[in-house]
């Protein structure tokens, strides 16, 4: 099964969202470049992915992830380019990818931080929701080990 | 460095602020609508007008003098809707919108506080797009412009003549649908103080502090900028000066036409620099008990800002100064005497001051119930203080 914030994860998100008809109609307006810090994953690292998006084509998807702390994850200063960055733990973000938790419960919670320019994100919440709800449905494994 | 406002970092990466909707203000200006939406291009065709109201403002005489004031004009008031509820209502919204399409609608005047603004709006997407109230909840889910909303508020609070929000309740749920979108903002928010003349003080006292809890929490939230800084303070301002006796007096008068005006501002101020705390709890509080969402608001108010103190000492201390606190101080002194500013008031103008003077009951269910509820309101993430939910929890306990 796939690890949840996996390399593997993300490529698997990729192939989804280009294939999903849905995505394809509401996606048009993701723009830009998104950025997702995960701390302290089960296999004792930090994660760090980014996505950009062109009229909702994902062109580029990148991922890190570093033994925790790490510092060139959690000190990298914010950058105007992007449209968001969210920063939580990587208990929280399983508990909202399960669905346990509603992202608009965590995005209240101190262990939840947006940075960047909230009017411009509510702006896309349409397409953000529905990429959500596509990530979401992915089966993946919470409580892995080893190392990804 | 500034005295009062003092010279901050600005606090956002950049800045969108947006304000499409025309504010026409003075006394008697119901008169001149007819001929100012003649001679503008976008409003001159749309000549079937739909009047959305409540019963308490049909009552009054309010609506009868709308229509009198488009009786010898272009424009024909093809229907009159008086049934929204206090609370705008799904079942409202979907009733009204039949009416609109039975009648050929293509302009809607709204005419009343927040509930018929907001009923108004989601009409005119139902009217534009069909469909039910609920397709459309959440941020940007409305795909295009709507039929132009003419918003008259006769209160002087909800500042949903200049917002981009339509809250509707949905009885079966319990819950706030929130529908927000740029295309939501009515064409133009008409302000004219002898719609609010007979406005009773306690309703005045209620919209005015929710006016005021508008403006704290635009001026303090961790969205806030400059240019909603500047229009929440002297709103802030505005409302210390002139609520008391606005809810003494009744008639047209200045002071309540400046609480027309000081609502409006602290609207645009929200609308663009979100509101926190106080409105998470008073829309749980609203869902779950009925309770009056100025009311709401006014009692949450200095609750919320004593758990905010640690976050925005300095934003509370300038407010201090338009609240009217003479003395100076360190700034936890003056945001302190701020908060108190903000009680007196509410004393003065007799606002309860527990959630449990209005009805709900003083329990640990009911705190738990308003909690869970304001957890999954969006403004909680615009709140200056991200507290765990056991710390919300004992700030509702608080209120009740």
């Amino acid at each position: 099964m796939l690890k949840f914030y996996s390399k593997a994860w993300l490529d698997e998100i990729a192939k989804r969202l280009e294939a999903d008809a849905r995505f394809a109609q509401e996606g048009k307006k993701l723009n830009g470049t998104f950025v997702f810090r995960v701390y302290d994953g089960p296999d004792g690292k930090d994660r760090r992915t980014s996505w950009t998006f062109k009229n909702g084509k994902a062109l580029d998807w990148k991922y890190l992830a570093l033994p925790a702390p790490a510092d060139d994850i959690r000190k990298e200063p914010y950058s105007g380019n992007w449209i968001m960055r969210a920063t939580s733990t990587f208990d929280l973000m399983s508990k909202v990818n399960r669905g346990e938790i509603s992202p608009t419960r965590a995005m209240s919670m101190p262990q939840y931080q947006i940075e960047g320019n909230k009017s411009l994100i509510m702006t896309m919440m349409k397409p953000i929701t529905v990429w959500n709800e596509i990530t979401a449905g992915i089966e993946v494994a919470y409580d892995f080990t080893e190392d990804d | 460095m500034g005295w009062i406002n003092g010279n901050h970092p600005i606090s956002r990466p950049d800045i969108l602020f947006f304000m499409p909707t025309e504010i026409k203000f003075g006394f008697g200006k119901l008169q001149s609508l007819p001929t100012e939406f003649q001679i503008a291009p976008d409003l001159s065709q749309t000549t079937h007008a739909m009047l959305i109201t409540d019963k308490g403002v049909a009552a009054a005489g309010l609506a009868e003098k709308v229509k009198q004031a488009f009786a010898e004009s272009d424009y024909e008031i093809r229907v009159v809707y008086d049934e929204t509820p206090a609370e705008s209502d799904v079942n409202a919204v979907k009733q009204a919108a039949r009416l609109a399409a039975e009648h050929d609608i293509n302009l809607f005047l709204a005419l009343g506080g927040g509930s018929v603004m907001d009923t108004a709006k989601a009409v005119s997407i139902l009217a534009t797009y069909g469909g039910e109230p609920g397709d459309y909840e959440g941020g940007f889910m409305v795909p295009g412009p709507i039929k132009p909303v003419v918003a008259i508020p006769t209160t002087v609070g909800t500042g949903s003549e200049v917002t981009l929000v339509s809250m509707v309740k949905d009885a079966e749920s319990h819950r706030k649908l929130l529908i927000s979108s740029p295309f939501l903002y009515p064409r133009a928010a008409v302000l004219d103080p002898e719609m609010v003349a007979t406005l009773p003080g306690k309703l005045v006292a209620w919209t005015g502090m929710d006016a005021l809890t508008h403006s704290i929490e635009a001026y303090t939230c961790t969205e806030h900028e400059p240019i909603s800084e500047a229009l929440a303070f002297r709103a802030t301002e505005m409302i210390a000066d002139n609520l008391e006796k606005a809810v003494i007096e009744a008639g047209p008068t200045e002071a309540r036409a400046k609480m027309q005006l000081a609502a409006t501002m602290a609207g645009i101020a929200f609308t663009n620099s979100p509101v926190g705390a106080v409105h998470a709890i008073a829309h749980a509080v609203g869902a779950l008990y009925h309770v009056h969402h100025g009311l709401a608001n006014a009692i949450a108010l200095p609750f919320v800002m004593e758990y905010n103190l640690s976050e925005c000492a300095t934003g509370y201390a300038a407010l201090a100064k338009a609240m009217n606190v003479a003395e100076n101080g360190s700034e936890e002194a003056l945001a302190k005497a701020c908060i108190a500013a903000v009680r007196n008031l509410k004393s003065r103008t007799d606002v309860p001051t527990h959630y449990s003077q209005v009805g709900v009951p003083k329990t640990e269910e009911a705190a738990q119930k308003i909690t869970q509820a304001a957890m999954e309101e969006l403004c909680l993430a615009f709140n200056p203080r991200k507290g765990t939910e056991e710390e919300l929890l004992e700030l509702v306990r608080q209120t009740l």
